[in-house]
């Protein structure tokens, strides 16, 4: 009994990130967890970490370009297969 | 009469193509890949071009066409690859042999950031990028499809043919390294 309340490391980033996924866990992996984070800082670091990188993720913007080439080459093959098919 | 008229498919290339290599390129990390999905997607959205009937933008429905390339392309490249979570050293490296405690040099510093904040740095998006690339190409398009795509769980792994275990293991492994990434990379930078 008492290993089972004392849940690895391992297993314990594993919970985090599952009720990341899932938005819930069961009964006794929440009481895992919770006894786990209630002693253990560096996992309880890594669910806030991983909490802020994940809320902040969405905010990513790319602003790419096709070079030149690429985008003439796509324009050649697509106004043939037009001009073929109309 | 009909709603093709509406496309203009003689500029698709000019008032898109950009934009669409930019989204694919975000999600892909290829640029020959990319390019070539952008291509087939306007290739496909032509042949496609009489099942369009005006209800969305042309752009969006640009956007869809091309979104369901790039799922395409992540099945593709999942059938080629290890896609079972087994055989993988993630764990060990982050844990240890025996799995109990974080291997000293590898667990979670304090970052010295208000987490409530929102991030406004440009460069931890440029850094992201950079490390996401550096995941293995599974864990890669799963955390892709997931935080990027926001497609559900259950289609990403219908989409890749993996069970929903496999799904958070992988993505499990997938968040433990851009953590530490992030941390060396950004933060300690």
């Amino acid at each position: 009994m008492a290993n089972w309340f004392n849940i690895s490391c391992k297993k314990a980033t594993y919970l985090i990130s599952k009720k990341q996924e899932e938005g819930s866990l069961t009964i006794g992996e929440k009481l895992q967890l919770f006894i786990h984070l209630f002693i253990c800082d560096v996992c309880k670091l890594f669910k806030v970490q991983t909490n802020y990188i994940l809320k902040n993720i969405h905010q990513h913007h790319h602003t790419e370009t096709l070079t030149v080439a690429a985008k003439e080459k796509i324009n050649v093959v697509v106004k043939e297969e037009i001009i073929k098919t109309q | 009469m009909d709603a093709n008229r509406k496309l203009n498919a003689t500029s698709w290339v000019d008032n898109y193509g950009d934009a669409l290599y930019s989204y694919t390129l975000a999600r892909v990390n290829n640029a020959a890949q990319a390019e070539d999905i952008v291509q087939e997607t306007f290739l496909s959205a032509w042949r496609a071009r009489d099942t369009y009937n005006g209800t969305a933008s042309e752009k969006t429905w640009l956007y869809t066409i091309c979104k369901n390339k790039i799922i395409d392309y992540y099945r593709k490249a999942s059938t080629n690859k290890e896609v079972l979570a087994k055989e993988d050293e993630t764990e060990d490296y982050f844990f240890g042999d025996d799995g109990r405690h974080w291997d000293n040099d590898k667990k979670p510093q304090s970052w010295g950031v208000d987490y409530s904040k929102n991030i406004e740095n440009k460069e931890f998006y440029s850094i992201l990028k950079k490390c996401k690339d550096k995941l293995k190409e599974v864990q890669q398009s799963v955390f892709t499809m997931k935080y990027l795509e926001d497609i559900d769980t259950d289609e990403i792994c219908e989409t890749l043919g993996i069970t929903v275990q496999n799904y958070w293991v992988l993505i499990h492994r997938a968040k433990i390294q851009l953590r530490t990434c992030l941390e060396k990379n950004w933060i300690n930078a």
